[in-house]
């Protein structure tokens, strides 16, 4: 990924904190990054106040996340910050550097959207429906990886579910590989003779759609 | 040491009520560990419940909102579900119970891996499995009847072998609560002169989405207020704002004179206890209640028995309301009479019908004691109960048809029994046509079609509100359960069951001539007493 930055520094604001330049963009501030940043989260407050979850786009050199941990610590009693950073270079200089001192902060690095989902934590906090805000100057920045991200959508196909799932088996015969769930269960339905399997496959079916 | 499952996957109001199919449980097999599947949905009834071991989870609603969402894979829907129900599926259980009766309920009962599944399950064909004619009763006879010749909580009990009773305990209560309202309660039932009753009333909304107006409210308090003997008090549920702005409103009329208490539900056993009397639309703190015992009104915003109460504590009353405007009198009419006061009653004319719960040694039924009486609809549902539960096992009711012939009209008797004995009419000739082309089968291929086609109609007589209507879906449920591969045995089961179905439609025949005098109980030419 480093490839596609022709550019990269870290630079001071005249405030004297760090920014991170990279391939022309100033990631924060020049002048005031922590009064940028509290702008930021000034302009998300109302979002904070309802969901005590989530997503921050672009890590940035964290001050904005700072700021937006700042209002939901205030709000809520457990909140949780999740960050999402392609740019690896960046990600490991700000945990040299500086490094979040709130444990409710949690920086992830990746290049593969589909990764994140294959994450357990990730989609049980997804579940948890958080808020999503962008950091516009990271997101500007990694169009193709943040658009991808926000525009993923899950394989239906048996195949892939198994890459998710190790209890598959339970449910689905080993000897079907091809065509997607939905595809499986109504295979299912139309059976004569039913095992264990099928049984367990139609419960999940009722679950999901009832 | 053994182990029983119990999936309960249905509605808060079922959980609830698995309660009392677990004490009795724990009376038959004290030494037996249950176990509890539920929905996670419902964890916070996971506390009330008394007598479970340990309570296992399946995250409905996550894997609906995986599966709902784009971003999600199906994949981790199934495992999600995998890891919920993986310690279940392992376990060898004593027995499985199906409590809940859904198809979910259904499914999973299927796959646990015991000898002894309790209820529905279904074969591996996909064909329904009944445990008993307990469940087969439930199934098929209370499943289309507009009321239910056996309550379900009845059916229930017998499902695990067990005769009804009233539960021991069925739930938890804690001390602490305990001991508050104890204290708060003695302090409220000294309030007027002597000992009076406390009337708890919910402003809680029903099932069936329907609460107590402000205007029926109004009247019911007032003249509680009025009388010497009863106090009452107000239960509000703390999550609703309404019901708080609504006894806002009400202290306005009356002079902040009203006692009204903010109660969540691990809390409502500890106060149902001290109720003398519980006024209540179906709710799941009604639920609670009859499992405490506490005598209470149910209010139903239905035609009567379009659904089955939930009260079954003696004296306890149902009330299916149509007129909201004559409830309040219906309500104080039912105090009146349930400790014997005299409280003004505003009109003793009312278009809604009240019941009463009574016990007898089939279990409990309920008995009409206000409102236009449908004679058919309670002739029909006593005279059913009776044979049901002759077929069950039970000994015959002797002293029902003496009482009917009692307390009936002798024309409207006759009338009744004419209708009874034209349906009967209708289906002794096509069960005795069904039987032909059944027999002719032995000869020839030909008389499958004849066959089907007569079975068909008997089946369509199945369909009808009627005491022979549910002998037939019995016997349909019966022929659904047979299970041979072997097309000739299939016929002869059938058969069997045709026979059967023969000889119960004769029991209704002779049912008929004991109602009007032609025969008397003793000259039966059947009795199926255990």
């Amino acid at each position: 990924m480093e490839e596609r930055y022709s550019q990269y520094q870290l630079v001071k604001s005249k405030s004297g904190l760090t920014v991170p330049y990279i391939d022309d963009v100033y990631l924060h501030s020049m002048y005031s990054p922590a009064k940028e940043a509290e702008g930021f989260a000034k302009l998300h407050e109302e979002t904070l106040k309802r969901k005590k979850n989530v997503i921050v786009l672009g890590l940035g050199f964290g001050y904005h996340v700072e700021e937006i941990a700042k209002i939901l610590n205030r709000e809520h009693d457990n909140y949780r910050i999740l960050i999402i950073e392609p740019n690896e270079q960046l990600y490991k200089d700000f945990n040299e550097k500086r490094k979040f001192e709130d444990s409710n902060i949690i920086p992830i690095h990746t290049k593969d959207p589909e990764s994140l989902f294959l994450r357990r934590d990730f989609t049980e906090f997804l579940l948890s429906s958080p808020a999503i805000l962008k950091h516009d100057a990271s997101f500007m920045l990694n169009k193709e990886f943040f658009s991808n991200l926000l525009q993923y959508k899950a394989s239906t196909d048996l195949n892939q579910l198994r890459r998710f799932s190790k209890s598959i088996d339970t449910f689905v015969e080993t000897s079907h590989e091809n065509g997607t769930l939905e595809e499986y269960i109504e295979s299912v339905m139309k059976k004569r003779t039913f095992t264990r399997k099928d049984f367990l496959t139609l419960a999940f079916n009722e679950i999901a759609n009832s | 040491m053994n182990k029983i499952l119990i999936v309960s996957l249905g509605t808060s109001k079922q959980l609830l009520s698995s309660a009392h199919l677990m004490d009795t449980l724990r009376e038959n097999y004290p030494h037996t560990e249950l176990h509890l599947l539920i929905d996670e949905s419902h964890r916070n009834y996971a506390p009330l419940l008394n007598h479970v071991s340990k309570f296992h989870m399946i995250q409905s609603e996550k894997i609906r909102k995986i599966v709902d969402g784009r971003l999600f894979s199906n994949g981790y829907a199934l495992e999600t579900l995998g890891e919920n129900l993986a310690e279940v599926m392992n376990e060898n259980w004593d027995q499985v119970i199906n409590q809940s009766n859904t198809t979910l309920s259904t499914l999973l009962t299927t796959v646990m891996i015991t000898e002894n599944k309790i209820g529905v399950s279904l074969s591996d064909k996909g064909t329904t499995k009944h445990s008993c004619d307990w469940s087969l009763t439930m199934n098929y006879v209370n499943s289309s009847a507009r009321r239910s010749p056996i309550e379900s909580n009845i059916i229930q009990s017998h499902l695990i072998g067990a005769p009804w009773r009233s539960a021991s305990e069925p739930l938890k209560i804690s001390d602490e609560y305990s001991q508050i309202a104890n204290q708060n309660f003695g302090r409220i039932r000294t309030m007027k002169a002597g000992d009076s009753k406390v009337i708890g009333i919910s402003l809680s909304q029903g099932y069936d989405g329907s609460y107590l107006s402000k205007e029926t409210l109004g009247e019911v308090i007032s003249t509680l207020l009025e009388s010497t003997q009863y106090i009452p008090v107000l239960l509000i549920d703390s999550k609703q704002p309404s019901q708080k702005n609504m006894v806002n409103e009400l202290n306005l009329d009356f002079n902040n004179s009203l006692i009204s208490i903010n109660i969540d539900l691990t809390a409502f056993t500890a106060v149902a206890r001290n109720l003398d009397l519980f006024v209540s639309p179906a709710t799941d703190q009604l639920v609670l209640a009859n499992l405490m015992q506490t005598e209470s009104i149910e209010l139903r915003n239905a035609e009567p028995f379009a659904v089955e109460p939930i009260v079954s504590t003696e004296h306890s009353r149902v009330l299916y309301f149509t007129e909201e405007n004559q409830l309040g009198s219906d309500i104080i009419f039912s105090i009146n009479e349930l400790f014997e006061s005299e409280m003004p009653v505003e009109t003793m004319v009312t278009k809604n019908k009240s019941f009463a719960c009574v016990k007898d040694e089939y279990g409990y039924f309920f008995s009409q004691i206000r409102g236009d009486v449908d004679l058919h609809s309670e002739l029909n549902y006593h005279i059913s109960r009776s044979i049901f539960f002759n077929l069950l096992g039970y000994p015959e009711n002797q002293h029902l048809f003496k009482d009917i012939q009692e307390k009936c009209q002798k024309d409207d008797l006759k009338e009744y029994v004419n209708i009874v004995r034209s349906d009967l009419t209708g289906v002794v000739k096509i069960l005795l046509a069904t039987l032909r082309a059944l027999k002719g089968m032995r000869n020839s291929q030909d008389s499958l079609n004849s066959f089907l086609g007569y079975y068909d109609q008997l089946l369509a007589y199945g369909t009808q509100d009627s005491i022979v209507g549910a002998l037939i879906r019995f016997a349909e449920g019966r022929v659904e359960a047979i299970e041979t591969e072997d097309a000739k045995e299939n016929f002869v089961q059938i058969e069997k069951e045709l026979f059967e179905l023969k000889s119960n439609v004769q029991r209704v025949t002779e049912v008929c001539g004991y109602l009007m005098g032609d025969l008397t109980p003793e000259t039966k030419s059947t009795d199926k007493t255990a």
